[in-house]
């Protein structure tokens, strides 16, 4: 069974490594694509620029999206993601500096699945898979591909 | 009253009072042709039937001497006859009994004064009255009835008394041819005969009458009435000429008597008698009647003109005090009038209906400068000034349809100054003319006043303008302001807080990664860098929050203080399971407030009562509420270490800390966090506390009015 990549949206790389690196500890075994703007999270997404030979209906498994990105910020990825029919439900995870109440109740409002604070560690991880039903992600033994950098 | 009642009034007496004098001199006119007409009646009545009646009296008087002769006959006659013997034997007692009886009889019966029979010597032999005196009185006459052998009258004369009139009739007695004696019959001629004198037979006419012996100028007898008081039977008559002659012509004749007052007079001789018969009158004794009728005619005039005048008098004095009454009224009136027009504070102009002025008041003269001719030979559109004079026209064409109207315009005085003024016409008829009354006042202060609050208005406004603006601007800078802030905070909340993220990060990566590579002393430091950095971040959370409480909008609503106690006591337990703490909250604490921020306060009071207790082996936190002063107090007590109150003031501060953090780690926060909490719902927050004791939190919040009115507002 090929396990569905994972898509991190995240343009700080200290942020991008010890999320990975979470990832990694967490014997996640799905590929993690690494995008690092709003606009080419939407290319991948959309199969399209530099993206383009992908296949779009080739879905992400979840979304693990920054909320402060150059571009588009997050919660603009999040809207054409929930805008678009094939992507309207991939689940989206936020990645959150903090507990800010605006982003929280604006995620939500536009469809995030689930809130995340960064740092993300093993149990902020652990918890947003229970959250999203997605406890097969833990199970897989192979360590992610990286892609792109 | 009405003004012309007076006047009716007067027209209607002054026609009573014609028609009245033309009554009265009706009344004289007729009065004076009957006057005239009795009088004339009067004189030929008098003239003609004054005699008549006197005629008729002596024929009367003839008849009764006549008489009174006759009876005297018969009666000497009878005695003889009857009284033969006795007579004869007259010397004897009782003859003289028998023939005082029989005289006594006869003198009752025919009524004489007495009867007496004496001797030819005139000595009274019997008498039928005792009380008769005789003696040498009579004697010559009896003498000469004797001689002539028949009766004799012996004519009117004054009695023995000398008081009285008398007269008798002597008859001669003859016995055996010779003279024996005679029979005296004495009359009271003023009951036999002084009735026949006095008596008229006619009521109309009462003269004086009386008898005249007519060989003499003697009157004999006097009816008592009229012209003597007392009857003095005899009298001389020679004083009075009408009677005199009357006496010479024996007609009717005028004169004058004694006191000239006009008489007419009648003397006839009474035949077969020595008498004359005398009636005299005096002429305004015949008059009397008529004279009464005129004085009773002119008594009731009089009478009647006095009421007329006493009416016409007080009706006249009270139409005079009417008329001096209304001419008061008039003049007070007309004063007032003055005074209303004169000293008004406004212009008065009187105008004719095509405005041309009748009148004006001093104040027009004084406001205009015009005298008085030459605003009267001005028309009311010549005042207003050039400009203003179409628009007032226009106004005053409204006159025609409207009662009074109202305007303002402007008015030009001699000086060709103008002002603004407030004409105010109101049109009326006076005796048929119309009139309009208009009243103009000066408004040049008015406007000036109401130009100058125009103006203020206008700098008002513009004021209020610059000010809103300033206040939109500073609204504005103060929005961009909290905007930056909040873009400030956000930028806080990711970007400082990513570094940190990148160190603690990357230290936890050391250390678990290369674990095998560092010693204790190496892991001591990365554990260092990672408390600090950790500690940063929560710095920076809570000023996050504590900034977000500041700013955060407020959403008030009924809410359970003692849940969201209850509900921050389950997550400490839960976050410190190691700790054993007594927590106490009352039941149903409800107010109206934002949950959200009360969640923020009770997080750090219960959170610092967690945290001070913790050296406590029986750690007590108490969250209630009491009433202060009709309000309530919420608190949150605990029995941990407490503090010196000399700190209480500061202790609301941010980073201000009493404890170490090694003890008691915190960022200082959590209580300037909880006062701005209760700031922002208008409450107040205080502490007391006792060092080794503990400490209570004291907190208010604003309440609404308890019941419905909390109920809606929530």
């Amino acid at each position: 069974m090929e396990k569905k990549e994972i898509l991190l949206v995240e343009d700080n790389p200290d942020d991008e490594m010890l999320t990975l690196r979470a990832f990694e500890k967490s014997r996640v075994a799905n590929r993690i694509v690494v995008v690092r703007d709003g606009v080419e999270a939407l290319d991948y997404l959309f199969a399209r620029g530099a993206y383009a030979k992908r296949v779009k209906e080739e879905v992400p498994q979840v979304v693990l999206l920054d909320i402060k990105l150059p571009k588009i910020d997050g919660l603009g990825v999040l809207r054409a993601i929930r805008n678009d029919e094939t992507t309207r439900l991939v689940p989206v995870v936020i990645l959150a500096s903090s507990r800010e109440e605006q982003d929280l109740v604006r995620s939500y409002d536009l469809g995030a699945n689930s809130y995340v604070c960064k740092p993300v560690d093993f149990n902020n991880l652990a918890e947003a898979a229970h959250q999203l039903g997605l406890y097969w992600i833990l199970l897989n033994q192979v360590p992610p591909v990286r892609r792109g950098i | 009253m009405h003004p012309d009642t007076p006047s009716t009034n007067q027209s209607i007496f002054g026609i009573f009072i014609s028609f009245f004098f033309i009554f009265i001199v009706s009344i004289i006119i007729v009065g004076v042709i009957v006057y005239t007409r009795q009088s004339a009646r009067i004189n030929t009545h008098l003239t003609q039937d004054l005699p008549a009646l006197t005629e008729l009296k002596t024929i009367q008087l003839t008849n009764w001497y006549s008489e009174q002769m006759s009876n005297a006959a018969t009666l000497s006659n009878a005695f003889v006859v009857e009284n033969h013997s006795a007579f004869s034997r007259v010397h004897q007692e009782m003859s003289r009994k028998m023939i005082r009886s029989w005289l006594e009889d006869k003198n009752k019966a025919f009524q004489y004064k007495n009867i007496m029979l004496v001797d030819h010597a005139g000595t009274i032999l019997v008498a039928a009255s005792p009380s008769s005196v005789t003696g040498p009185l009579f004697s010559s006459s009896i003498t000469e009835a004797l001689q002539k052998g028949k009766a004799l009258f012996v004519d009117l004369h004054l009695d023995e008394t000398g008081k009285f009139p008398g007269c008798e009739i002597i008859v001669p007695l003859f016995g055996s041819g010779v003279p024996a004696g005679a029979l005296i019959f004495q009359i009271d001629p003023n009951r036999a005969l002084y009735p026949l004198v006095s008596k008229w037979p006619v009521t109309s006419m009462s003269p004086d009458s009386f008898l005249v012996r007519s060989a003499g100028d003697e009157s004999i007898l006097l009816s008592a009435s009229k012209l003597e008081k007392d009857a003095v039977p005899f009298k001389p008559l020679s004083s009075t000429s009408a009677i005199k002659a009357a006496l010479a012509c024996g007609g009717g004749t005028e004169g004058e008597d004694r006191s000239k007052v006009p008489i007419i007079a009648v003397a006839l001789p009474v035949p077969n008698t020595p008498w004359m018969l005398v009636a005299l009158i005096k002429k305004g004794e015949m008059y009397a009647p008529v004279r009464a009728v005129i004085g009773h005619a002119l008594m009731l005039i009089g009478s009647l003109s006095a009421v007329a005048g006493l009416l016409w008098y007080r009706q006249r004095s009270t139409i005079l005090r009417e008329m001096i009454r209304l001419n008061e009224e008039a003049n007070s009136l007309e004063l007032r009038y003055r005074y209303l027009t004169k000293y008004a504070n406004d212009i008065i102009l009187l105008t004719d209906d095509a405005l041309n002025i009748v009148e004006a008041n001093d104040r027009a003269l004084e406001t205009y400068g015009y005298s008085n001719s030459e605003l009267l030979r001005m028309n009311l559109l010549q005042l207003h000034a050039e400009g203003a004079a179409a628009l007032a026209r226009e106004h005053l064409n409204r006159l025609s349809v409207h009662d009074g109207i109202a305007f303002d315009t402007i008015h030009r005085s001699y000086a060709r100054s103008d002002f603004p003024v407030e004409v105010s016409i109101r049109q009326a008829m006076v005796e048929g003319e119309a009139l309009c009354f208009c009243v103009i006042r000066d408004i040049t202060e008015r406007k000036a006043a109401a130009e100058r609050i125009l103006k203020l208005n206008y700098e008002l406004e513009s004021k209020v303008a610059d000010r809103t603006k300033q206040l939109e601007a500073v609204n504005r800078e103060l929005e961009l302001t909290n905007k930056e802030l909040e873009a400030f905070s956000y930028s806080v909340s990711h970007d400082l807080r990513a570094p940190l993220r990148s160190i603690d990060g990357f230290s936890l990566a050391l250390i678990e990664d290369y674990e095998h590579l560092l010693d204790g002393k190496a892991r001591d430091y990365l554990q260092r860098v990672r408390a600090a950095t950790q500690h940063m971040a929560r710095l920076i959370d809570d000023m996050l929050r504590l900034s977000h409480v500041a700013r955060a909008g407020m959403r008030f609503e009924t809410v359970s203080l003692s849940d969201i106690a209850a509900e921050v006591v389950r997550g400490l337990r839960e976050l410190y399971p190691e700790r054993k703490v007594d927590s106490v909250i009352d039941g149903d604490i409800i107010v109206c407030a934002d949950s959200a921020l009360l969640r923020i306060l009770f997080e750090n009071l219960i959170g610092n009562a967690w945290k001070f207790t913790s050296l406590n082996s029986a750690a007590l936190v108490k969250t209630g509420f009491e009433y202060c002063g009709g309000e309530r107090v919420f608190y949150v007590r605990d029995n941990g270490i407490g503090f010196n109150m000399k700190y209480a003031k500061k202790i609301f501060q941010p980073f201000m800390r009493f404890h170490s953090m090694k003890e008691f780690p915190g960022t200082g926060i959590g209580l300037a966090t909880a006062e701005r909490v209760v700031r922002r719902h208008h409450g107040r927050i205080w502490v007391e506390s006792t060092e080794g004791q503990g400490t209570a939190v004291f907190f208010t919040l604003e309440e609404k009015e308890h019941g419905k009115e909390r109920d809606t507002a929530c």
